[in-house]
């Protein structure tokens, strides 16, 4: 790096003066340009011969200034000291060093150098590079008409600006080494004026510098670039030239054609007069700026306007082409799109048949469908009916196989007792049979086959049997009465009607076993069974009396309970609030019975349930029973129930009821109530169990006809509220919690 | 013995009765029996009986009216 003997020559000049050709004249002197040129131009097409580097600097300077090329406003000496102008100096010696830090002898050029010379001779004292200057000129004229053709600069403006790019450059350098070219005498003498370039600052003329001094005249210049046709004195005679640019370029015009010194005092004179004139007008030139400013912002905004007004002319048209397009498809497109929706209709038109048809294939069908259905449910439910049936015959089948067995049993002994009767010799037998065949004959029955078919003769009797017809049933009665005497005569046979055996067994074993098909129960069967069976260790027994205005028959009921043949029973009355004389009744009669312990307790009307169960809480017996206030005992009864309860240990029995009317006498079979019993009874046989009877039909009838063990009771509690159903609903518990043999039905 | 028949208890009354209060108690012992077995080995159950049980209350009615079916609790069915 060459340090201290580096040598600059800065070619100086106005814009548009010729600067670019001239500087290219100095590298034919040696001058070293730099590599990194900026390249040619139309306007400038022989090269700007200037470092971009340098070019960018002096464009950053100007901008931090706040000025640019043709800014006419001066700068003031304070703005070179401004924090950036500093900070860029430095970037400004970095860049020199890189560039031109080999060259002893290195120049460039740009218009712009001429105002900003205070930082270049600033930087290149800083370097120590010694300097020296080319100042060109060139006829304002020229360059007036060139600035106007390529910036649309009005001529007025143009020399001012040439006004002051030449007095600052010539202000500037004074005692530095310079010389003052003017660019036509260079075009008119290229290397005579070299030479004198090279003269003035002292630069070699060895013959490799005449050699290029040759080649830059002969090859380099040629007539296209003179671009002026103006004479010197041109200026004069353009009365937009003020008379202090006119007089500036003949004053240094002379000091190029060497007819002054550049620093004889009335050059100096001139140019201070010059640069007095400019630095007065200081003010206006900063304002004409910044209206030039303004006006160049307004016409950038136009421009602007106009660009975008073009372009969204552009736009417009473009749009306008594109609706018109668009709109030339839709109508094809609709144009298709009505073809299309008149295919569509058609189409639609015939589905509508088409699916009209469908549908009414369709109903066709779905009430064909549906009968099926019907007709498919009627069928399966008379499978499921057939299968159940079939199941159900099987399950009877089963249960019926014992019953059949029964009915054989009971069939062999209506056949014995046939037999007995068809051998008989006794006529008040004969007499009664005769009676019911004569009977028979005169309902127009054939006897004959009957008689002597025993199927048909058992089915007949059985038919007469439950005949309700007197008629009918009176000879087969007596019959009856009278086998039963022979047979009581003949032999202690075992009563036929005592169902009680047969029923307890059936239930302890939990088989059916061969039973008589009918049940009756008479006083004179349970004295049979109850004779000596009272005795004094017998268990006391509690009979209740629920009473609640039955004034007419409590007195009934009292006494048969004293009646009773059996010697151990307490007698407890519980009128339920009673509003007839019932009370005075009950307390004669109680009188009447003083050698029956009981007691006798009123309370509000609570219902029969409570009556029972206040009673059932006084009650003191091993066994309980209940006698209804409208009801009455037959005279053994307790002793006969409690005989075959003891005998069979049972807990719980009940007997057949007879159905009495309001006078005490029994009902005929024929009594609704009455019937509906016997009908009830006489289908027991039917069922396994009497527990089964007991889910259809009370058979109980009444809580006057319980006989059950204290020790049951105190398992089954006390009677529920209802006010008609509490004593069958006594029942069914009782059903369900005794032992399998504590259970029995009477 | 003797069960008395008079205008305090006659057909109609106690038709009615077993009417309203037949249907309770019949439920209610197939609820007990459904609920814990019978104690008694030959009551009225579907256990105890279990092909004879099923025919019966399909096949027989409660006291001449709804067959004893409608009186099962759907679990002992």
């Amino acid at each position: 790096m060459q340090v201290g003997g580096q040598r600059v020559v800065v070619a100086l000049g106005m814009h548009r003066s010729g600067t670019s050709p001239i500087t290219r004249g100095l590298k034919a002197l040696g001058v070293e340009l730099g590599e990194d040129l900026m390249p040619a131009a139309p306007e400038n097409p022989t090269g700007f011969w200037e470092d971009a580097a340098l070019y960018e600097l002096n464009e950053r300077l100007l901008a931090i200034l706040g000025r640019a090329w043709y800014s006419v406003a001066p700068i003031q000496s304070e703005m070179w000291n401004l924090p950036e102008i500093q900070a860029l100096k430095l970037k400004a010696v970095e860049t020199v060093r890189t560039r031109f830090g080999n060259f002893p002898l290195w120049g460039f050029k740009d218009p712009r150098t001429a105002r900003l010379l205070p930082f270049w001779k600033d930087l290149f004292k800083h370097l120590g590079i010694a300097e020296s200057y080319v100042l060109i000129i060139r006829n304002p004229i020229s360059v007036a008409r060139s600035l106007k053709v390529r910036n649309l600069l009005a001529v007025e403006k143009s020399y001012l600006l040439w006004l002051q790019h030449s007095v600052e450059a010539y202000d500037n350098t004074c005692g530095m080494p310079r010389v003052v070219v003017d660019y036509d005498v260079l075009m008119a003498h290229p290397a005579e004026q070299l030479r004198r370039i090279a003269e003035r600052l002292a630069l070699p003329l060895d013959p490799t510098v005449e050699d290029a001094i040759k080649d830059y005249a002969h090859r380099f210049l040629d007539d296209g670039l003179r671009h002026s046709v103006f004479e010197p004195t041109d200026v004069h005679l353009d009365i937009h030239a003020p008379d202090l640019v006119s007089n500036t370029y003949d004053l240094l015009r002379q000091v190029a054609l060497d007819q002054l010194d550049a620093d004889s005092k009335d050059v100096q004179s001139a140019l201070s007069s010059a640069r007095s004139g400019l630095v007065g007008f200081g003010p206006f030139f900063l304002h004409l700026d910044h209206l030039e400013a303004d006006r160049d912002s307004i016409r950038r905004e136009l421009e602007e306007v106009r660009d975008k007004s073009i372009q969204l002319t552009g736009e417009v048209v473009q749009l306008r082409e594109a609706i018109v397009g668009i709109e030339a498809e839709r109508k094809f497109e609709l144009s298709a799109r009505d073809r299309q929706n008149a295919e569509l209709a058609d189409r639609v038109s015939r589905a509508d048949d088409d699916l009209l048809q469908i549908r009414e294939k369709l109903h066709r069908t779905l009430a064909e469908l549906e009968t099926l259905k019907a007709q498919n449910e009627v069928l399966r439910v008379a499978t499921e009916a057939l299968k159940s049936n079939d199941e159900s015959l099987r399950s009877e089948s089963e249960v019926l196989k014992p019953l059949v067995q029964l009915q054989a049993d009971a069939n062999a002994i209506l056949r014995s007792e046939l037999h007995n009767l068809w051998n008989s010799w006794s006529w008040r037998i004969f007499r009664p049979l005769r009676n019911l065949v004569r009977k028979l004959q005169g309902l127009g029955k054939e006897t004959e086959p009957i008689l002597h078919s025993e199927p048909h003769a058992i089915q007949t009797l059985i038919t007469i049997r439950q005949s309700l017809s007197w008629e009918l049933t009176a000879p087969l009665r007596l019959i009856y009465r009278m086998l039963s005497r022979r047979r009581r005569a003949t032999a202690p046979s075992k009563p036929i009607k005592l169902v009680m055996q047969h029923l307890s067994s059936d239930i302890a074993e939990g088989r059916p076993q061969p039973r008589p098909r009918s049940v009756v129960s008479h006083r004179s069967d349970f004295h049979e069974v109850a004779q000596g069976l009272d005795s004094p260790s017998s268990p006391l027994i509690s009979v209740i009396i629920p009473s609640y205005n039955h004034s007419m028959f409590v007195g009934h009921a009292i006494d048969s309970v004293a009646a009773q043949d059996h010697a151990s029973i307490e007698l407890i009355v519980i009128d339920d609030g009673s509003a007839d004389n019932s009370i005075s009744i009950i307390e004669e009669s109680l009188k009447r019975a003083s050698s029956l312990p009981s007691e006798f307790h009123t309370q509000q009307n609570q219902g029969a349930h409570a009556a029972i169960n206040r009673g059932l809480e006084i009650a003191r017996g091993e066994y309980l029973s209940i006698l209804n206030s409208d009801d009455y005992y037959y005279p053994r009864r307790l002793s006969t129930l409690l005989s075959y309860m003891r005998a069979a240990d049972k807990q719980f029995a009940f007997s057949e009821v007879d159905h009495v009317g309001p006078d005490g006498l029994k009902l005929p079979d024929t009594n609704h109530v009455r019937f509906g019993y016997l009908s009830a009874l006489a289908s027991l046989p039917q069922f396994p169990t009497v527990g089964f009877l007991l889910l259809l039909y009370n058979l109980t009838v009444t809580s006057g006809n319980f006989l059950l063990r204290r020790s049951l009771f105190e398992r089954i509690g006390f009677f529920q509220p209802y006010r008609f159903v509490h004593d069958w609903e006594y029942v069914l518990r009782v059903l369900v919690r005794p032992n399998p043999d504590s259970f029995a039905s009477l | 013995m003797a069960y008395r028949l008079h205008g305090g208890n006659t057909l109609a009354k106690l038709e009615k009765g077993c009417d309203l209060e037949g249907p309770q108690i019949i439920a209610h012992y197939f609820e007990s029996v459904t609920r814990e077995k019978a104690s008694n080995v030959l009551a009225p159950t579907a256990y105890n009986w279990p092909r004879y049980f099923d025919w019966f209350v399909r096949n027989y009615p409660h006291d001449g009216a709804n067959r004893l079916v409608h009186f099962v609790p759907a679990a002992m069915r």
